[in-house]
């Protein structure tokens, strides 16, 4: 009787919690907000991509990361992306920078997110050596941007459609950025929790003393215990930044932090357009007032208008699938033994942002099972040195790799049965170098799977 | 509040046992870098530049000799200088930045296999650019072919100076490479000594563009093209269906290869021992390199000694025996694999160095 009573009151009170989660999830998502925070986001994100895109093309990456190379690693799944001709690859860029012009002034809206999600995603897919923390980042930001009215207030479509015109939006428009950004740098503080960033201060140890000739601050990098400082602070940084953010009384404070923050590592690493992504998207988690500040200079907006949104269920259960694949993503490195920064299963995706020092020498052999000759293969004939380098440290281009050789053999020598083994060895962070993966296993025989890969060699402590 | 302060406390403790490890550190030690550098530039590079100059010198006075009077005698006089001139060649090829890189020294002077039918051309024609990039008809290996391989014999070569149709074309053409590698060198040696010492000297760091990040990628670049273009791809070990392609060797006809290869290797380990005195050798043991618990520049060091031990059982010439004894190469071949990645892999890892000439520098995260 008494057990029965108990039970009862637990259920009760967990079925109240459940209630009053799912009450402020609701709140979370339909709560009337401005649209001026999204404004924001939208126009600074279109500038930056534009930015982006022409300082990608002016570095003349466009020919270095896609028309140099004569074959391409390819991400699980999407094998089946083909680069363009020089031309096209050229043009396509122009359209990435029109439309991110387009999306800033909020011109056609809709169709120049939907055409920038398409080419930029497009553009990524096709060379997996490129991948970037950022650029998943901004590919995850544009299809946000793909659902919610950014449009709606201070754009050229409005103007001329003023039927869309509006001054509040359902939260979730603006959450589920913020929520992204969130996650981005709880699992970048995550990643540093690691036994080299902590205790060996790698690779910042390395990296740092790069810069010794800085003015004022160079000489400091020659200490060990500066590294330390950096790497501690960033892991701290990372991991608490964004509740920071998130609270009212320290939000202004921390957007100090983040501008400090990232122009240091803007500075001193080769990061290319991060820091300016988080810097200029930060300002989403500042309050409706504050952004109804700013555009009170250009127009007259008004002071109340609230209006509560109907909870739409088929929203409610795509941001909920969306968020716990964001939280549980990342996390999947945890499936397989061993440290991810070796093994790199699990590595991408995660927000792992520079915390390795990576590289090795791989030496590839192929063997013809027929005659019995053996050669050893040139690299520079297939791949560019960059994609050299990152094919060395990752493994599943170890197998796309020892797959193109084979298939040139095939196509050049008429080789039907072939045997590719592989002397790879990886530095890491400093150390000496070890055996990355099974010398012995025919790289032919292995099919890329998301199963733990057992040809891959622990290093030598 | 007090708690807070424990806690710092024990953070700060943390951190300084951990910085205890010198070991991890890359801009802290104790290391006069200076030393290293002030030693490889006035005991190795500019020594061995001046000498590649004087023998340079000498091999374009015996050309013009031989010139003036083509008899059998000049000819082997010519070819003397020519051995020694090469030979030397080997010695400052691995110090291939700097006044080197400015020049594109490597490339002027010993691109091979030379390509002869584009030589002959260029000889037939009398319009040419030696100095054009990445050209196959200038440089050591046009000397090879235009001392040792324009004829079948002795006699046919000296007939190409004496009564060809074009007598006055391959004079001028020899004389032309002898006189640019005569040039080239000057040019190179005396920057070295007048201009390049005091920056190289004084550029310490471990940053892309510092000398020590110069040191270690040139002698990798090095290391990566003997390996490849003077015994691998000549052996026919880096591509299957050709069995073995003994032209391909340096020094095709005058048979040098082998030798050269072995001052080349000589000349590496020289690089990385700092010959007498400091080199990357010292640098490694300050940071205690170790693989396995022997130390990174005593296992360098011997892995140079058993590829010399090995190349010296390659019976002469190497053209020969890339096809007639092939396990010998074979054997070769190996300890050479193994050296590349203590030199490139675990060298530049432990110092902090990157290897530049692999990739210029794109975004990364």
């Amino acid at each position: 009787m008494l057990d029965g009573l108990n039970t009862y009151n637990v259920k009760e009170i967990i079925s109240e919690k459940i209630k009053g989660f799912f009450e402020s999830f609701n709140l979370f998502l339909f709560q009337p907000k401005s649209i001026f925070p999204l404004i924001t986001f939208r126009i600074l994100f279109g500038i930056l991509m534009c930015y982006g895109t022409a300082r990608f093309i002016y570095n003349g990456w466009v020919d270095k990361l896609f028309i140099e190379p004569k074959h391409f690693f390819k991400f699980y799944g999407f094998e089946w992306v083909e680069v363009l001709s020089p031309s096209g690859m050229y043009y396509l860029q122009y359209l990435i920078a029109l439309v991110s012009f387009f999306i800033a002034i909020g011109f056609l809206y809709r169709i120049s997110i939907i055409t920038f999600f398409l080419a930029f995603t497009y553009v990524e897919l096709i060379d997996a050596t490129n991948y970037l923390n950022h650029y998943y980042l901004v590919i995850l930001l544009s299809i946000i941007l793909i659902f919610v009215p950014a449009n709606a207030n201070f754009s050229i479509d409005s103007k001329l459609f003023p039927r869309i015109k509006k001054y509040k939006i359902p939260a979730w428009c603006i959450n589920i950025i913020i929520f992204q950004l969130c996650i981005t740098y709880f699992f970048a503080g995550f990643a540093k929790l690691n036994y080299d960033w902590m205790f060996r201060a790698m690779p910042l140890s390395i990296w740092l003393p790069e810069h010794l000739n800085i003015p004022l601050f160079g000489f400091l990098f020659k200490y060990q215990w500066t590294a330390y400082l950096f790497s501690w602070t960033g892991a701290f940084y990372d991991l608490t930044i964004w509740a920071f953010l998130l609270h009212y009384r320290t939000r202004d404070f921390a957007y100090i932090f983040v501008v400090l923050f990232h122009l240091m590592t803007w500075y001193l690493f080769n990061i290319g357009l991060f820091p300016l992504i988080m810097i200029t998207s930060t300002l989403i988690f500042f309050s409706d007032k504050w952004h109804e500040r700013i555009y009170n200079y250009f127009m007259n907006v008004p002071v109340d208008d609230l209006k509560s949104f109907k909870i739409n269920k088929p929203i409610k259960i795509i941001v909920a699938i969306y968020m716990i694949f964001q939280i549980l993503f990342p996390l999947r490195s945890f499936l397989y033994k061993g440290n991810v920064l070796w093994h790199e299963q699990g590595y991408r995706f995660s927000w792992r942002v520079m915390v390795v020092e990576k590289s090795g020498t791989a030496i590839f052999r192929i063997k013809d099972l027929e005659t019995g000759k053996e050669s050893e293969i040139q690299n520079n004939k297939y791949l560019t040195k960059f994609q050299e380098k990152q094919m060395t440290i990752q493994p599943d281009f170890i197998l796309q790799y020892a797959k193109i050789i084979q298939a040139d053999y095939e196509k050049r020598f008429n080789i039907k049965h072939a045997e590719i083994k592989a002397d790879v060895f990886v530095a890491l962070n400093k150390r000496v170098s070890s055996r990355f993966i099974d010398n012995n296993i025919n790289l032919l025989e292995i099919k890329n799977s998301f199963k733990e890969k057992e040809w891959i060699l622990e290093p030598i402590k | 509040m007090s708690k807070n302060i424990a806690y710092i406390i024990l953070v700060s403790i943390l951190i300084f046992a951990s910085c205890k490890n010198d070991s991890n550190s890359c801009g802290n030690n104790d290391f006069d870098q200076e030393a290293l550098f002030a030693n490889l530039a006035d005991n190795l590079i500019i020594p061995s530049f001046q000498t590649a100059k004087n023998t340079a010198s000498q091999l374009d006075n015996d050309i013009i000799n031989f010139i003036n009077n083509p008899s059998q005698a000049n000819l082997e006089n010519a070819r003397q200088s020519f051995g020694t001139a090469y030979l030397q060649w080997q010695r400052i090829e691995p110090f291939s930045f700097g006044p080197s890189e400015t020049v594109q020294l490597n490339n002027k002077l010993n691109n091979f296999p030379v390509a002869e039918v584009l030589l002959e051309a260029n000889i037939s024609a009398g319009t040419y650019n030696l100095e054009s990039f990445d050209n196959y008809y200038s440089g050591f290996p046009a000397l090879d072919y235009l001392l040792y391989g324009v004829g079948e014999t002795d006699a046919d070569i000296i007939s190409k100076y004496t009564m060809d149709t074009n007598t006055e074309g391959y004079k001028t053409y020899l004389s032309d490479v002898s006189t640019l590698i005569l040039n080239q060198l000057t040019l190179v040696s005396d920057d070295w000594r007048d201009n390049y010492r005091a920056g190289f000297v004084s550029n310490t760091g471990t940053a892309a563009g510092t000398s020590l990040s110069q040191i270690i990628n040139s002698i990798n670049e090095n290391f990566e093209k003997t390996r490849r273009a003077r015994l691998g791809i000549p052996s026919g070990f880096q591509d299957i269906e050709l069995d073995a392609l003994p032209e391909e060797v340096e020094a095709f006809y005058s048979g040098l290869s082998l030798q050269l290869l072995k001052a080349n290797i000589n000349a590496s380990k020289e690089y990385f021992t700092g010959g007498n005195g400091v080199g990357l050798d010292d640098l490694l043991n300050e940071n205690e390199a170790r693989k396995e618990n022997e130390l990174l520049s005593t296992i360098i060091k011997n892995q140079y000694d058993s590829i010399l031990s090995e190349l010296n059982n390659i019976p002469e010439p190497l053209s020969m025996s890339i096809i007639n004894s092939s396990s010998t190469v074979q054997n070769a071949y190996v300890p050479l694999a193994n050296q590349l990645i203590y030199l490139k892999t675990d060298m530049p890892s432990v110092l902090c160095v990157s290897i530049t000439y692999v990739d210029n520098a794109s975004d990364s995260d």
